[in-house]
């Protein structure tokens, strides 16, 4: 793999991030070639798919640059942006991605300083990696195929309801009253994640053309029994359906990704 | 909609900042081909008096309908160029400014990385501001009430500087009477005033005035609606009832924290400063001649770590009451550190010096150990007190008759409750805390909830009616205000996708968006006086149910499309 000028995305917050990168134009600032910025008014606006969305764009790495910790303008949009970005780097890394792809810092209004070290860690962290896809030894399609189904994950409202209930459930007591270590939730995240990047897969998978069992396996990599159970209980979800059986075989086709 | 869209570009040269640093001809060739671009202008200061009029000239002649301003930073500029856009007749929010000053030209060395960066600035300003949609700031007609909770001192004080400049007041007391804390003292600190007197003549003028309700033995159960229009639900021994108000104070107060297993507390010879001054009411026992007073008697420990901020001044103050009725008894104040703030009160403790009150210093980690003497040995006085003199290093042993404790003040035990009905967040210790203590003091998560006295923390009587009038012009304020202004970018909530799961009323930080009842069954609702936009709630919504206007999904994906590959 060749080094690259990476193409960087960053999500700055209108108080910290933006202000600071303000600065260092003001400053006149050499900065490292970001290549698109937009603009939120709290970290906490940053939608994990939208940084998804992001890498399936062509941009090699997604930043995401608020107000310093307890200094959130909006008191702790920071910090679900940050329990938000930290589930994309272990979801990607689940996926084959590399985790630092993406990244969350902290920055103060005043301090371009700062914002320039960050950036210039996080650019000087993707540059190896090469263009999204290469790193990891996959084909672009691939990649987006990947993508397109992670971000599917981060859209539905199981993944979205774990993540925003990590502070009361993580460390604390689960629904049942019986407690939950750090470790235990983190485990049950990952579980949804499978399972639900399992069925966005198949999902992905089966929408253009109906297939069958051991075919949705060879595209998903997963083993036909998995394949079978999860079929199961998106049937039951009504998001696919039996088209017809060919050769004594289901094939299954998606009926949409979204319900 | 792209199709539709007639988009203005204007590209700022700032004076030569961006004009030498990042080719304004070739932006300007290059925005002119982007899709919806009908007009690209190019002018030296785009934020100058000629600048402005060629914006307004341009919108007029072209028939635009959106502006992209490609220029500096829209944190300084936005509100100057939204005014512009308002006298033309646009709606002001269907602007997108990108700051291809700070954020190419100026950062990026030479010429060529400075155009290519500024050029994918302002082809993604372009495509947001296709899918800009105009917005209306939201607004509401504030209701000319206020609901009080609590009828101590604070909130009788903040109800009389409401009631005063015609406001309807509603106050709500879980006791059977008005008064709180002041109640449980004799004198009130500082001065001489007896509070009974202090209290009735206040609670006259209240009820003369004819704007005052009071509701005695009454609780608030729940708040809804927002700032300006809340309704609130009473509930008390016939039933409950509604109210409707556009301001809530909170004046809860605190209540006292019982020494009990310290000190040998028992109430009778051992007792608190309160149970001090309700005898002082009734007449002391002639016989006591000795008193001893432990200052911080549980407070300031481990539990109750804080200062109590009152308790050294009402010692002072019940010690000279008791040496002026009693000449010739004897007078001993342990402490550990003595706090008597204020002109007023400092010139107290140094009287009492004078009078021959005794001040001895003890430390924490050498309290005084009260012993009774057995009980029908006939000894006067029966009491004994071991004390570890910390100035002069010495042991001393005192024969005392009444020992009084001056014990803390805590947070009332239903202040979690009302906590979570009235959209305050407690500090540490329990008492309910500033938003933000150095930018906003005094300013709470609802902008309609106002708290004052000794809810907020422990206040002498003398300051609790400051607080409670200065709290109280606050509220007025906000009540007298013909309209209530909030932001023009607010949380708003699909009804249809929402499944009241309550995780965004558990991410905002402003009670802005709650659960509430409605006639489709229970659904988030967001207020858009109360959100200040910071879209945390948006993007964490399980079913994507809430769109955060200004800044939605749509226009950061169409931001992120235009400039990727």
């Amino acid at each position: 793999m060749k080094e690259i000028q990476p193409r960087i995305l960053a999500f700055l917050c209108n108080w910290a991030g933006y202000a600071a990168h303000d600065l260092a134009g003001t400053k006149f600032v050499r900065l490292p070639l970001i290549e698109c910025e937009i603009r939120v008014m709290c970290t906490g606006r940053v939608d994990p798919s939208a940084v998804i969305e992001g890498l399936m764009n062509g941009f090699d790495g997604v930043m995401v640059m608020g107000c310093r910790k307890g200094e959130c303008r909006y008191e702790n949009g920071n910090f679900y942006a940050g329990k938000r970005i930290y589930w994309i780097g272990k979801t990607l890394e689940r996926i084959g991605m590399n985790p630092k792809r993406v990244c969350c810092n902290w920055v103060g209004a005043d301090d371009e300083e700062t914002f320039k070290k960050h950036l210039e860690e996080f650019t000087g962290a993707v540059r190896p990696l090469g263009v999204i896809g290469e790193a990891e030894d996959m084909d672009k399609e691939e990649a987006i195929k990947r993508l397109a189904a992670l971000k599917e994950v981060f859209d539905g409202e199981r993944m979205r309801w774990l993540i925003g209930k990590e502070m009361e459930l993580a460390g604390g007591a689960d629904v049942f009253g019986e407690p939950l270590s750090r470790a235990g939730f983190e485990n049950s995240v990952m579980e949804v994640f499978e399972s639900e990047y399992g069925r966005n897969l198949i999902l992905k998978g089966s929408s253009d053309s109906a297939k069958s069992v051991p075919e949705l396996s060879e595209v998903t990599g997963m083993n036909s029994d998995r394949v079978v159970r999860e079929i199961v209980v998106l049937k039951r979800l009504g998001k696919i359906f039996m088209e017809e059986i060919r050769n004594r075989v289901p094939v299954y086709k998606g009926s949409t990704i979204k319900d | 909609m792209s199709s539709e869209a007639k988009t203005g570009v204007f590209i700022c040269e700032c004076s030569g900042e961006v004009g030498d640093r990042a080719g304004p001809g070739e932006l300007r060739d290059f925005a002119s081909a982007l899709q919806g671009v009908k007009f690209t202008g190019r002018h030296q200061a785009y934020c100058m008096p000629p600048g402005l009029e060629d914006i307004k000239k341009n919108i007029s002649e072209h028939g635009l309908d959106r502006v992209v301003i490609a220029g500096c930073s829209p944190r300084t500029h936005e509100t100057l160029f939204m005014k512009s856009l308002a006298e033309t007749g646009m709606n002001p929010y269907m602007i997108e400014i990108v700051n291809i000053r700070d954020h190419a030209a100026c950062v990026s060395g030479d010429v060529e990385t400075a155009t290519s960066k500024a050029k994918t600035m302002i082809k993604t300003g372009v495509a947001r501001a296709e899918r800009l949609v105009p917005l209306e700031e939201a607004a509401v007609k504030p209701e000319k009430s206020a609901l009080i909770i609590g009828a101590g001192l604070s909130g009788l004080s903040a109800a009389k500087e409401l009631s005063k400049r015609g406001l309807k007041v509603c106050v709500v007391e879980r006791e059977k009477q008005a008064g709180g804390m002041l109640n449980r003292f004799y004198t009130m600190l500082p001065g001489p005033h007896k509070t009974e007197e202090y209290l009735n003549k206040l609670i006259d003028a209240l009820k003369k005035n004819g704007n005052v309700e009071f509701l005695y033995g009454s609780e608030v159960t729940s708040i809804t609606g927002e700032g300006g229009r809340y309704e609130i639900s009473i509930r008390n021994g016939n039933g409950g009832k509604k109210v409707k108000a556009g301001a809530i104070v909170v004046a809860s107060g605190l209540k006292e924290f019982v020494p009990s297993g310290l000190f040998a507390y028992d109430g009778k010879n051992v007792l608190t400063q309160s149970e001090l001054e309700s005898r002082m009411k009734k007449g002391l026992d002639p016989l006591k001649k000795t008193f001893v007073m432990i200052q911080c008697a549980g407070g300031r420990s481990d539990s109750i770590p804080y200062c109590s901020r009152t308790c050294c001044m009402t010692a002072v103050k019940n010690a000279m009451w008791l040496k002026e009725q009693r000449p010739s008894s004897e007078f001993y104040i342990l402490f550990r550190d003595i706090y008597t703030g204020g002109p007023i009160l400092e010139r107290d403790l140094r009287t009492a010096v004078e009078k021959g009150v005794k001040f001895i210093r003890y430390e924490k980690e050498k309290p005084p150990v009260v012993s009774r003497n057995q009980e029908g040995a006939g000894i006067l006085p029966d009491m004994k007190i071991r004390v570890r003199d910390a100035l002069a290093n010495a042991q001393r042993e005192i024969a005392c008759d009444m020992v009084i404790l001056s014990n803390p003040v805590i947070p009332f035990d239903d202040s979690e409750r009302l906590a979570s009905i009235a959209g305050l967040r407690r500090d540490r210790f329990g008492f309910f805390a500033d938003h933000y203590l150095r930018i906003k003091p005094s300013h709470f998560a609802d902008r309609g909830v106002f708290v004052c006295g000794s809810a907020h923390f422990p206040m002498s009587p003398y300051e609790c009616e400051v607080h409670a009038y200065g709290t109280a012009s606050r509220a007025a304020r906000f009540l007298l205000a013909d309209e209530l202004k909030g932001n023009a970018f607010y949380s708003v909530v699909d009804e249809a996708k929402c499944v009241a799961c309550g995780l965004c009323e558990q991410i905002c930080p402003y009670f802005a968006i709650r659960v509430n009842e409605t006639d489709k069954g229970k659904k988030a609702r967001s207020s858009g006086v109360n959100c200040l936009g910071c879209g945390t709630c948006a993007a964490g919504c399980p079913m994507k149910a809430i769109m955060m206007r200004h800044f939605t999904d749509e226009q950061i994906e169409g931001q992120i499309t235009a400039a990727g590959i």
